[in-house]
């Protein structure tokens, strides 16, 4: 895919300009989404090239602090709400290149609109999201490195494989009743995270979220749709996908087979 | 079938490839050393004239030797009309081997199953046509000329893996085969023109390259061993991370595109082969799945022990020898072809790096 690096590169950047933007409200910002994926499963190749041109940003709207408001601070770095989508939290750098900034479900306040109610922050500012509550517990910080040389770098907090692998499972679960929302890339980073890995380690972390409160629904959830989606076999939804999205370029049949071992080993390791 | 029949055979063959007003005449010679003229006709008038060499059938050796009479033949009528036309072979059956072989010297060709590669420059015409894989006309019960089978493939290997001169007794011992096999094979083999020996003397030349070609063909990877396809979820790499930490006594050697990582990696390995004398148990220690699609790693329960001959070691694993690893993958699935002709091209840049000699 010609200019697929450089998306990459790109997205690397407004990630980073979006989280200086943010320094004031750093430890309430966790990077979820493709490249926190890419971030734990770099080591592993695939036959699929990492791309993504989004940043998702997931925020601890507990800790959150009030000054300044996350629209003025995302204003004031040069970031648009997009006009186009005029969706909640979908931001948009000069260039650009977009960054989402979502709140938990659970920590999104009142409302059934996707906006957010955490005042004094707008409700436009960020988008309330289901299944990220696991980002919010499982995390850590990294120094997350700029891909142009130029040497620019952030510690940012990441999202952990666990976390990651309870938000994607959300994102497929939730569209499978919208067929033209589902996108097999998605299914394809479920497969890079199972891949990447350790079956007891990933087991380990999801027995830790689902002993928190604030993450318990959301895991339990996430193994429903492991196992629909899944473990259920090659032939199942997400197994079927995330094959599909090597179509032409690997191996759809091998893809498939294995996220479905890989997600039936979890679900045994959890029993 | 006689020459005239299967030059006319071929011929209509031909015509029925030719668009609307294009035709194929066969005339006479009055050439003592030339069978026939085959002309292309374009609404009557003449496009290109060929000379014909017909030929029952062929092999290798003859190909070779067909090639040097033209050239001699056609610098005697280009000295005697200036000109002289290009020359064309007609037989019954043309194996893929012999057409290839023929493509690169650029030779003309019909057979009369339909197989048909007719190049010009002047006038530029190129006709190139698929016709059967199997001569039709080859008797019941005659030698299937095929390097099947052990005694093959231990000789194969050892013709490949030392460098000449060897004698045909020398042969046999280094390939742990029968002097009466051993004389069979390099008679067959200097037939087809896949190695010089002198007479009564030792092998000088073996055409090792062609020669490992034309093993994979005759014996495939896939079918000359009993295998079953399993899956590593984590990849092909994980499979030789799992071996290198084994501790299961039994003997295993890593073939395919595993094997060519030390040497010609030609991309990243997506299906390993391993030969085992246990397949399932080897599976059962390394905790791979049987699966009937999408393996990524095949075990092979060999027929040969050749596989075990001349292994090395690399990342704490066994592999087969670069001859043997070549061989499964010219013969093998997918892209298999393709990393074996790159291995094949590593290998004659660096004889020394895996060919060894004779100790007498």
């Amino acid at each position: 895919m010609p200019g697929a690096d450089n998306l990459i590169v790109e997205a690397r950047a407004a990630l980073l300009d979006a989280v200086a933007a943010l320094e004031a409200h750093k430890d309430s910002v966790i990077l979820i989404g493709a490249q926190a994926i890419y971030l734990h499963t770099g080591h592993a190749t695939f036959a699929i090239a990492e791309a993504t041109k989004d940043s998702d940003l997931a925020i601890d709207a507990r800790a959150l602090g009030e000054d300044p408001l996350l629209e003025e601070a995302m204003t004031r770095a040069g970031f648009i709400l997009n006009p186009v989508t005029r969706q909640p939290g979908a931001w948009m750098s000069p260039n650009g290149i977009p960054v989402d900034l979502m709140v938990p479900e659970n920590l999104a306040g009142s409302g059934s609109r996707r906006g957010v109610r955490i005042p004094p922050h707008d409700k436009h500012s960020a988008r309330r999201a289901a299944g990220l509550e696991a980002a919010i517990i499982d995390q850590s910080p990294m120094r997350v490195q700029s891909l142009d040389g130029d040497g620019r770098s952030e510690v940012i907090n990441v999202a952990g494989p666990a976390a990651l692998l309870v938000a994607k499972l959300h994102k497929l679960g939730e569209r499978v009743d919208t067929p033209d929302r589902l996108n097999d890339k998605d299914a394809h980073d479920i497969y890079r995270l199972l891949v990447a890995t350790e079956t007891s380690e990933l087991a380990e972390t999801i027995r830790q979220l689902l002993a928190e409160e604030l993450s318990q629904r959301a895991t339990t959830r996430a193994l429903e749709f492991v196992q629909q989606l899944f473990a259920a076999g090659p032939d199942a939804l997400g197994s079927t996908m995330a094959g599909r999205a090597e179509e032409g370029v690997g191996q759809p049949d091998t893809v498939s087979a294995s996220v479905s071992f890989l997600a039936q080993d979890l679900l045994s390791a959890l029993a | 079938m006689s020459e005239r029949d299967l030059l006319l055979r071929a011929s209509e063959r031909l015509q029925a490839t030719l668009p609307a007003g294009w035709d194929v005449q066969i005339t006479a010679s009055t050439h003592p050393e030339v069978d026939a003229n085959l002309k292309l006709e374009r609404f009557g008038s003449p496009v290109l004239t060929y000379r014909v060499e017909t030929k029952r059938t062929i092999t290798r050796a003859d190909v070779l030797s067909l090639l040097g009479k033209q050239r001699y033949i056609t610098e005697r009528l280009a000295r005697q009309t200036d000109e002289a036309e290009p020359w064309l072979l007609a037989t019954r059956y043309l194996s893929r081997q012999i057409q290839d072989l023929l493509r690169e010297r650029d030779v003309s060709y019909i057979d009369a199953t339909g197989n048909i590669f007719i190049s010009a420059e002047k006038p530029l015409v190129v006709i190139s046509e698929r016709g059967a894989t199997a001569d039709p006309w080859r008797g019941v019960g005659r030698p299937t000329t095929s390097l099947n089978g052990l005694p093959a493939a231990l000789m194969v290997r050892a013709l490949a893996d030392y460098t000449p001169p060897l004698t045909v007794p020398e042969l046999a011992k280094v390939a742990g085969a029968s002097i009466g096999a051993a004389y069979r094979l390099v008679d067959y083999l200097k037939n087809e023109g896949l190695l010089s020996r002198v007479d009564r003397g030792p092998i000088t030349e073996v055409d090792w390259p062609e020669l490992l070609r034309r093993w994979s063909q005759d014996a495939p990877v896939l079918n000359a061993n009993s295998t079953r396809g399993f899956l590593e979820p984590r990849g092909v790499d994980s499979v030789v991370q799992k071996l290198g930490k084994t501790t299961s006594p039994q003997r295993y050697a890593v073939s395919g595109s595993l094997a060519t990582q030390p040497y010609a990696p030609y991309a990243e390995a997506r299906l390993g082969l391993i030969y085992a004398e246990d397949p399932m148990a080897l599976a059962a220690d390394l905790g791979l799945r049987p699966v009937e699609s999408g393996a990524n790693v095949i075990l092979a329960a060999p027929r040969s022990p050749v596989v075990f001959e001349r292994t090395s070691t690399w990342r704490d694993i066994t592999i087969v020898a670069p001859s043997q690893a070549a061989a499964d993958l010219l013969g093998g699935p997918g892209r298999n072809p393709a990393e074996g002709e790159f291995l094949l091209d590593w290998m004659k840049e660096n004889p020394d790096a895996w060919r060894r000699q004779f100790d007498r």
